[in-house]
C-alpha cells in the first residue's frame, strides 16, 4: 500500500460543488473529465440526440426528452455525468436525482473499462431501464435492458423500440449515425 | 470492497495540467485543493513570506522564497506546498528537485496529509526544513533533516536556518502572529 492510500479524502457533493471543470465523483474518489473526448465521439453524440429527439417528437410523448450531459446524483459520494440522457419527467433540482429512462455512454478509451464495468453495474442497480455502449471505432451500439433487475443485451436491427413509459414508446433509427 | 476500487484511474502529471481548478496529485489521486483555506490561513502565509524574504533579501542572494507552486515528485506525485524556499534555479514551468525549506499551514482538511503523508514525502525527497504550522494552537514545529530523518527542533523566535556556506537566515517567526 502506499503511504497516500490512508490519507486520500473520501469526497462528497458539497467537496464536488467547489470544484472548477468537470469531475465526475465515484464513491468518493474524483474522475477527470478532460480531456474532451475526440471530434468522432461528439459528432456521434449529436447524431443520436438528433435520432433520440426526432422519435421523441414523433412519438408525441411529452413528458420525456432527451438531454446531453447532466450531473446524475446517485449518492453524497457518487455522481455521473453520462453523455446523453433520456429522461421522463421534471427535474426540480440543479442535477438528476432519480434515473433516467435510457443513458447513452459513447466509449473513449479512458472511459471504455469504467463505462463497461463501474457505470453497468450502478446504471443496473439504480433500475435505468435502458443501457446503450456506443463503440465508435467498431461502429457498434449495444443495447441492454434491464429485464428483472439485470441488463440483457437485446438484438435490434437498425431501429430499436424503446418503452419509456406507459404512454410513451419511441423507436429511433441507428443506421444513420456512422456515416 | 467498494465497487471503485478497483477501476478508479492511475492518474500522472500529463492528466494533472489538464485539470482546472487547483488539484494536488498524490501517488495518482486528484487531491481537491478547494475551496481556498480561510483568512487567517492566508494571513499567515504571507507574514511567513514576508519574514523570510527579509532574511533572504540580506543575506542570501541565490535563495528565493515562494508562494505555491507545482512541486512535481514524480510522475503521479505533484504537491503544492503553502510556502517554499528553493535556491538555485527553476528551469521548468514546474520544481523538480528539492526546496530546502517547505511550509504546510495546517487546515482541518489537510492536517492528517500534512503530518503523514506529505511529512514522509518531503523527508524523502531531503527537503531539508519542513515547518508545521498549527494555527489554533500559535506553533510553529520545525523538523530539520539530520542524517536523512526529520527531527524536531526546539523552537525560538530567530532560529538559524542554514542553507549553504553562503547562506544563513535567522527569520523572526514570533512575528507572523501579529
Amino acid at each position: 500500500m502506499g503511504l497516500a492510500e490512508k490519507y486520500i479524502p473520501h469526497y462528497t457533493y458539497q467537496d464536488w460543488l467547489h470544484w472548477e471543470g468537470r469531475w465526475e465523483l465515484i464513491e468518493g474518489h474524483p474522475i477527470a473529465m478532460r480531456p474532451m473526448p475526440v471530434p468522432e465521439h461528439q459528432r456521434v453524440a449529436a447524431e443520436l440526440i438528433t435520432e433520440l429527439t426526432l422519435a421523441l417528437r414523433k412519438s408525441g410523448c411529452k413528458d420525456c426528452k432527451a438531454y446531453g450531459s447532466v450531473d446524475y446524483k446517485i449518492a453524497e459520494d457518487t455522481i455521473f455525468e453520462p453523455d446523453i440522457l433520456v429522461i421522463c419527467g421534471k427535474i426540480n433540482r440543479s442535477y438528476l436525482d432519480f434515473p433516467p429512462v435510457i443513458i447513452v455512454e459513447i466509449l473513449s478509451k479512458s472511459t471504455e473499462e469504467r463505462d463497461r464495468g463501474i457505470k453497468y453495474q450502478y446504471y443496473e442497480q439504480e433500475g435505468v431501464k435502458y443501457y446503450l455502449i456506443v463503440d465508435v471505432n467498431k461502429k457498434s451500439l449495444e443495447i441492454y435492458e434491464l429485464v428483472k433487475g439485470k441488463y440483457r443485451l437485446q438484438p435490434y436491427q437498425k431501429s430499436f423500440k424503446f418503452q419509456l413509459n406507459q404512454n410513451c414508446e419511441i423507436s429511433p433509427q441507428f443506421d444513420n449515425i456512422w456515416e | 470492497m467498494a465497487l471503485s476500487d478497483k477501476i478508479i484511474p492511475h492518474y500522472t502529471y500529463q492528466d494533472y495540467i489538464q485539470w482546472e481548478g487547483r488539484w494536488e496529485l498524490i501517488e495518482g489521486h486528484p487531491i481537491a485543493m478547494s475551496p481556498l483555506p480561510i483568512p487567517e490561513h492566508q494571513r499567515l502565509s504571507a507574514n511567513l513570506i514576508y519574514e523570510f524574504k527579509n532574511e533572504l533579501k540580506k543575506n542570501c542572494k541565490d535563495c528565493k522564497v515562494y508562494s505555491p507552486l507545482d512541486y512535481k515528485i514524480s510522475e503521479d506525485t505533484t504537491i503544492q506546498p503553502d510556502v517554499l524556499i528553493v535556491c538555485g534555479k527553476i528551469k521548468k514551468p514546474y520544481l523538480d528537485f528539492p526546496p530546502l525549506v517547505a511550509v504546510e499551514i495546517l487546515s482541518p482538511s489537510t492536517m492528517l496529509r500534512d503530518r503523514n503523508t506529505k511529512y514522509f514525502i518531503y523527508q524523502e525527497q531531503g527537503v531539508k526544513y519542513y515547518l508545521i504550522v498549527d494555527a489554533d494552537k500559535s506553533i510553529i514545529e520545525i523538523y530539520q533533516l539530520i542524517n536523512g530523518k526529520y527531527e524536531v527542533q526546539p523552537y525560538i523566535n530567530g532560529f538559524g536556518f542554514y542553507f549553504n556556506e553562503n547562506c544563513e537566515i535567522s527569520p523572526q517567526l514570533d512575528n507572523i502572529w501579529e
